[in-house]
């Protein structure tokens, strides 16, 4: 009992911290925007506002702690305690493992203090360029996501994300595409055959994966007609209308939201498998396979091997946020966002509003975090044959008939002439693309719940609907176990 | 009169751009700052589980990655071409519907041909 | 001197640095890089002409998908460290001829341009769409419906033609 009331307390802590930040975030981007335009007479203040905010202290503290967290987790997961050595060495403390927090703490130190260690036979420039090859891409990543509402702040109209350019997720696809760069090179530079070879099947895993990756989300794009994922036309804002509106009760206002995982479930588990391949985490993780090829940066060590290890948390942090960007909703409830926003105190103070929306959303990236990590150490790793036989013989087939199929149904739905109207008054007529996907939700948990009678029948639809990536693709051989765990 | 500037609103992306660049550079720079320095030729060898490196990293690899490496060209910039369609799907309405699937259908060609010749399978 | 004018030599001086870069650099990883650099900064020039669309497709296209095809066949061929490559050869002295003919041909072509059209009035919301997804989409499968069309079958070949030459490896 007194545990659970820990464990509330430090929740209730949390998500206070997320809405002071966030509540500082509008109010910091208020002030840049206005000073900006006063005294330079340039716009854009608010985007510097939010790279400071959003970027560098909550993506980067979020990826921090995740380091501690994933270990933690799998602690937990396989009956272990985890880290709980370190302490810090002050009265009332030194008994205390504090969750394992100060761990964090010595990591850093310790990575900053290691030598920079270089072996005798890496070409020098490549070696030291990969890392930040790797680095530099998974940390502009972000930019493009919002994290609340536009509302106005000290009288200028200020927008929660860095920027929102009119290309949108092309940003997103652009900069993933760099990061290839950082483990080809980390493997070939390092002149080392294992790195070699884990730099060549990561680089090779990874563009195979980028193909699924941008057909997967071109259904919500046909869907919402637009490539934005922030502003009045974003898909995040869109997003808080409803496709059913059932009833108000004195204002509060309740229906079905038009997120993007009711609209295109299919869509989602294409994106998630796809996006978590490129994320090089297990079950994907062949380009590491620490028991086998240890992987691309077996040579790197101290702060350079650290910065691929932050890369992929900041990875885990963006793909949570795209995620819930495009398919949970951004940053409003499921309902009641319209009763919110009529509320005095919201109206008056706008900020408050957009802190209160700015929790919602961080606290849907910190679940969707929690669930990458549970993934990653559930599902045993893949076959490098599979890997490749589920990006372009399940992924690309399937992400290509997603299109046409939602396509059809869209247009299908659309009244003439109703092509000119806001993008806003379209969402009524997703209704049957919503049904679609609700029949394909009920065809994916009525095969999950049916007991398989063998791998061979389990996989005999070629159309998709039973493969989450959950599924490991059969080999078409036939069935054989799954490659080793760790 | 209105006066309209694409440009301001990348200021903050090459902001983003400056500072990931930055800390990219400056987080080995200061690691290799403060860390110790010890060379000592066993340490700087190839580390290949701890035996004696034979012969050189600089190894000749599978065309198969060349042909995935293509099929991935062909197929980003199918998806490039889909993204204007979907931006503008609901005004072109059915004719650009069927003009789309005319171009997806000879790539779906092409995917079944690479499919048919095997260069998928890496079993073998 | 507009902040636009400062950053259009920064981003040409980057580009020009780069390119050089990638005809100076003996390692051919390293020119592959190079011209990956040269890429971006181009996208950085092509914002500056409001050309968002291009800009993206061209660091998304070319320096994402088709650099990592140069880097795979450098990879593949394993060309050295240093394939230094400093003796004459009748091909260099071709291709020397070329590329001065070429530069030739480029100063007469920019000689006869007419001076910057400054004078070019247009509407906030022409401006506005101007260079954007959605405009070309609209010019794309409008006016040159004909060409995309084309476009899959030159895919097509290309895919084909790589599979028989690779053919009897895979």
């Amino acid at each position: 009992m007194q545990r659970i009331g820990v464990v509330g307390f430090i929740c209730g802590l949390i998500v206070s911290a997320i809405f002071g930040a966030m509540a500082a975030a509008y109010g910091l981007a208020g002030f840049l925007e206005k000073t900006l335009v006063e005294k330079l007479g340039i716009q854009g203040g608010a985007g510097i506002g939010n790279m400071l905010i959003l970027m560098l202290v909550f993506v980067m503290v979020i990826a921090t702690l995740l380091t501690l967290a994933e270990r933690k987790w799998s602690a937990l997961m396989q009956d272990r305690i985890g880290p709980n050595r370190a302490r810090i060495n002050l009265p009332g403390l030194r008994d205390q493992s504090l969750a394992g927090l100060p761990h964090i703490a010595t990591d850093v130190i310790k990575m900053l203090t290691k030598e920079d260690f270089q072996p005798k036979a890496a070409n020098k420039f490549l070696f030291n360029l990969a890392p930040m090859l790797a680095f530099a891409p998974a940390f502009a990543l972000f930019a493009i996501v919002p994290a609340g509402p536009t509302l106005p702040v000290l009288g200028y109209q200020v927008q929660m994300s860095v920027a929102n350019p009119d290309f949108g997720l092309l940003y997103i696809f652009a900069i993933a595409s760099l990061a290839v760069y950082g483990t080809s090179l980390a493997g070939w530079a390092s002149n080392n055959k294992f790195a070699l070879l884990g730099g060549v099947r990561a680089s090779s895993q990874m563009i195979s994966y980028e193909v699924a990756l941008g057909l997967s989300l071109v259904g919500m794009m046909l869907a919402f007609s637009t490539v934005q994922l922030a502003g009045p036309t974003g898909m995040s804002e869109l997003q808080g209308g409803y496709l059913w509106r059932f009833t108000e009760v004195g204002g509060f206002d309740v229906g079905i939201p038009a997120w993007g995982f009711l609209l295109q479930p299919l869509g989602f588990v294409l994106f998630f498998a796809a996006s978590f391949a490129e994320t090089k985490r297990a079950p994907f993780d062949v380009p590491e396979g620490e028991s086998e090829i240890i992987g691309y940066f077996v040579e790197y060590s101290g702060m350079k091997f650290g910065l691929f290890m932050i890369a992929e948390f900041v990875e885990v942090v963006v793909l949570a946020g795209v995620i819930v960007a495009i398919f949970f909703g951004g940053y409003y409830l499921p309902f009641g966002n319209e009763w919110l926003k009529a509320q005095t105190v919201f109206v008056e103070q706008p900020w408050l509003l957009g802190a209160v929306f700015g929790t919602v959303f961080w606290v849907k990236v910190v679940l969707l975090c929690y669930v990458q990590l549970a993934i990653r150490w559930t599902f045993p790793r893949f076959r490098y044959d599979q890997i490749q036989t589920l990006g372009w013989k399940i992924l690309l087939p399937v992400g290509l008939l997603n299109v046409f199929v939602t396509g059809a149904v869209i247009l299908w739905a659309l009244p003439e002439g109703a092509a000119t109207l806001p993008a806003a008054a379209l969402i009524p007529f997703l209704q049957p693309l919503a049904i679609v996907g609700l029949v394909e939700i009920a065809v994916v948990v009525a095969l999950t719940l049916t007991p398989r009678e063998g791998a061979e029948s389990a996989h005999a639809d070629g159309h998709g609907h039973g493969h989450t990536d959950t599924h490991a693709p059969a080999p078409s051989h036939g069935a054989t176990p799954v490659a080793s765990s760790h | 009169m209105e006066t309209y500037n694409p440009l301001t609103g990348y200021l903050p992306l090459a902001l983003v751009f400056l500072v990931a660049g930055g800390m990219a550079f400056a987080i080995p720079l200061i690691a290799s700052m403060l860390g110790p320095k010890s060379v000592n030729p066993i340490k700087s060898e190839t580390f290949e589980c701890g035996n004696v490196t034979i012969g050189s990293a600089r190894q000749r690899f599978a065309v198969k990655f060349y042909v995935v490496a293509l099929l991935f060209i062909v197929f980003d910039v199918e998806a490039v071409f889909l993204y204007p369609w979907a931006v503008n799907f609901k005004a072109l309405g059915w004719f650009g519907y069927t003009t789309m699937s005319l171009f997806a259908a000879t790539l779906i060609v092409a995917l079944a041909y690479v499919w048919k010749k095997g260069a998928l399978e890496w079993e073998s | 001197m507009s902040a636009e004018f400062v950053l259009f030599w920064v981003f040409a001086i980057a580009t020009a640095m780069s390119a050089l870069g990638v005809i100076v650099t003996k390692n051919p990883i390293a020119s592959a890089m190079s011209l990956v650099a040269t890429f971006f900064f181009l996208a950085g020039i092509y914002v500056l002409l409001w050309a968002h669309t291009v800009a993206v497709l061209q660091v998304m296209v070319y320096a994402g998908a088709i650099m990592v095809l140069f880097l795979f066949v450098i990879m593949l061929l394993s060309l050295g460290e240093d394939t230094s490559m400093t003796k004459f050869s009748p091909t260099r002295i071709i291709g020397g001829v070329a590329t001065a003919g070429l530069l030739a041909a480029l100063v007469l072509a920019f000689r006869k341009l007419p001076e910057a059209s400054t004078g070019w009035a247009a509407s906030v919301d022409q401006l506005k769409a101007f260079g954007t997804l959605s405009q070309l989409g609209d010019v794309l499968y409008k006016q040159w419906l004909f060409p995309f069309e084309a476009v899959s079958l030159l895919l097509l070949v290309a895919i084909v033609g790589a599979v028989v030459v690779a053919k009897p490896r895979i």
